[in-house]
């Protein structure tokens, strides 16, 4: 299944470039260009091959990470990807570590004490959490903990303070959505039969939850925290435009508005590729949490 | 006597049926169920709201929402002649919010229309021939490896800005949900009686799916189209936060934010206002979507 999916996302990469306005071997001869100098270039980048031909060679080239060279710099693209990739996955990866420690216990408590005062506020600020666009609670941050209080630095990624704004920004979506999950997850589990034995011999109510009940409960939001892994690094291209973060995703935004496209490209494939490979991981731990299921 | 038997007996079940509820439809017991749970209500409500000032913008709207007048920028909540004040070239902000509702409304409902329009039939498909399920279970796959908005974005950069473009970017990246619920729907559905009686009788296969199968998914589908509309006006204002969505001056509530967003010290109203309206939308289809969920869920009611 991964070769297919691959395969198909480079397709549809491919496909979305095909569609960009803007012939790229006009942008990258400049404006002063004569036509002979943009056939020349249309042909150093095999743009005069027929389609299905150019997306055998821009797969070839993939697999060897070759990307061509951004227009706006002469870089190599896979060299401006790297360069920036580190501050993405800090950002990324503090986020995930934010919404796993807030979201899954306000989940818990939420299931434990269901119908409480305690439920209802879980409820409501997973509500907003995931109503919220979370590029205007970060301004709201900066504009609050940055310039009213000035305690925390707003732009930039150069410190771990400089982490703690972005990253629980970008993590609000994602402490809601777990949140909402784990309540969900933890709810069905208490249903569950084994959960009357255990009470039934007297265990006390502590251990049946700790011991029983959240250890099936938790399972499911390991797949969870692989998509939300995904859908922050999807959402870090916004958060890193609010907080001047050097990351990929600021990269990919202002390449999509210099029709820098070999950036754009490259940028797009290297983080969905990134998504797979975290989606195979979080199969394969699967199987080993789960002993009812075995990946093949 | 006989007839005093028959009309007793009628009587009998004419109580029994006042005290049941078997009698209702199943729309009729999902709409009391809906309106039992308040934060439904509360989220229909919002819904509810929003359209109103989408349709009737124009009338309620206090000025022109692209009307500049430079002397007035920036004034504070509760000015004079601005309730809520104006924006960095003088426009004021409430009827550039009104107006704002028509935009995410629009967006709204065309995402769920190009979405629903082509996934919907693609899941009933894949549900409901095992031949296409390889395929269109493999496509899904390969749309929900782009992380997050990235698909999203790559759309709406290939296809430039506007607000169609926007729609059909979000509407593209819609697709893999409203593919599974359907898929799924059709796949349990497929096995019921009323299916193999309908193949019994001689029913072409085409007419059982879309005929007698899909109106049953309609419940699902609903649910999933509120909650889309909800995502896709977020996604919406993300994209034209980035300058790749709506373009100003269109008052649409991401192109405000990001246009305003350098004046969040002098005038912090002017961030703050078209937050909370994009907000108290998402939250009301998010409200609703998950209360017909809840209603029409018959695992769910009590």
């Amino acid at each position: 299944m991964l070769i297919p999916v691959m395969l198909g996302v480079t397709l549809i990469v491919f496909i979305v470039m095909q569609i960009l306005p803007g012939d790229p071997a006009e942008i990258r001869a400049g404006e002063a260009a004569t036509p002979e100098m943009i056939e020349n270039i249309r042909h150093q980048l095999g743009l005069d091959k027929p389609l299905p031909v150019q997306y055998l060679i821009f797969l070839k080239n993939s697999m060897k990470l070759d990307f061509g060279r951004s227009i706006r710099t002469n870089q190599r693209v896979i060299e401006e990807f790297l360069l920036r990739y580190p501050n993405t996955i800090i950002l990324t990866v503090s986020a995930t570590f934010i919404f796993l420690i807030l979201g899954i216990p306000l989940g818990i408590v939420s299931a434990v004490n269901r119908g409480s005062i305690w439920d209802g506020i879980a409820i409501l600020v997973s509500l907003i959490g995931i109503s919220m666009p979370a590029f205007w609670l970060g301004l709201l941050l900066i504009w609050y903990f940055a310039v009213e209080l000035n305690w925390l630095p707003a732009f930039g990624l150069y410190s771990p303070k400089h982490v703690i704004l972005p990253a629980f920004t970008l993590a609000s979506f994602g402490i809601a959505y777990t949140a909402r999950y784990t309540r969900s997850s933890v709810l069905d589990e208490l249903m569950q039969e084994y959960v009357t034995t255990a009470r039934s011999k007297g265990l006390r109510e502590k251990i049946v939850l700790y011991r029983h009940v959240l250890r099936n409960a938790l399972i499911p939001v390991v797949t969870q925290t692989a998509l939300g892994f995904g859908y922050m690094l999807g959402g870090s291209v916004v958060i890193e435009t609010v907080f001047s973060i050097n990351g990929v995703g600021k990269l990919i935004v202002e390449a999509i508005l210099y029709r820098d496209f070999p950036i754009v490209q490259g940028g797009v494939l290297l983080l969905a590729m990134n998504f797979v490979i975290v989606n195979l991981a979080a199969d394969v731990a699967y199987g080993f949490i789960d002993p009812r299921v075995r990946v093949q | 006597m006989e007839g005093e038997e028959a009309k007793n007996i009628r009587t009998e079940y004419e109580v029994r049926s006042e005290k049941s509820p078997s009698h209702k439809s199943f729309y009729q017991l999902g709409l009391r169920q809906f309106f039992r749970n308040k934060i439904a209500v509360i989220g229909g409500a919002l819904v509810l709201v929003e359209i109103l000032v989408a349709i009737f913008a124009p009338w309620i709207a206090p000025y022109d929402p692209l009307n500049q007048s430079i002397e007035n920028k920036l004034l504070p909540l509760f000015s004079p002649n601005h309730l809520l004040g104006t924006d960095d070239l003088g426009r004021d902000l409430l009827s550039r919010i009104l107006f704002g509702a028509r935009i995410s409304a629009v967006i709204g409902v065309g995402v769920v229309a190009i979405a629903a329009s082509i996934a919907v039939p693609t899941g009933a498909l894949a549900g409901f021939f095992p031949i296409f399920d390889r395929w269109i279970s493999l496509a899904v796959n390969i749309l929900l490896s782009f992380p997050g908005i990235l698909l999203a974005l790559a759309m709406a950069a290939a296809l430039g800005p506007g607000l169609v473009n926007v729609m059909v970017a979000i509407g593209i990246y819609s697709m893999p949900m409203y593919v599974r619920v359907v898929r799924a729907q059709v796949l349990a559905i497929k096995e019921r009686e009323f299916v193999t009686s309908a193949r019994s009788a001689g029913v072409n296969e085409m007419r059982i799916l879309f005929r007698h199968i899909l109106p049953n998914c309609i419940g699902p589908i609903i649910v999933q189209a509120t909650l889309n509309m909800g995502t896709g006006i977020l996604y919406a204002a993300a994209l034209s936060f980035l300058g790749l969505g709506v373009q100003p001056p269109t008052p649409e509530w991401g192109a405000m934010l990001s246009q305003s967003r350098t004046y969040i010290i002098l005038a912090p109203h002017v961030v703050t206002l078209p937050g909370l309206a994009i907000m108290s939308v998402v939250l009301g289809f998010n409200l609703l979507g998950d209360g017909l969920r809840d209603a029409f869920d018959p695992r769910l009611r009590r």
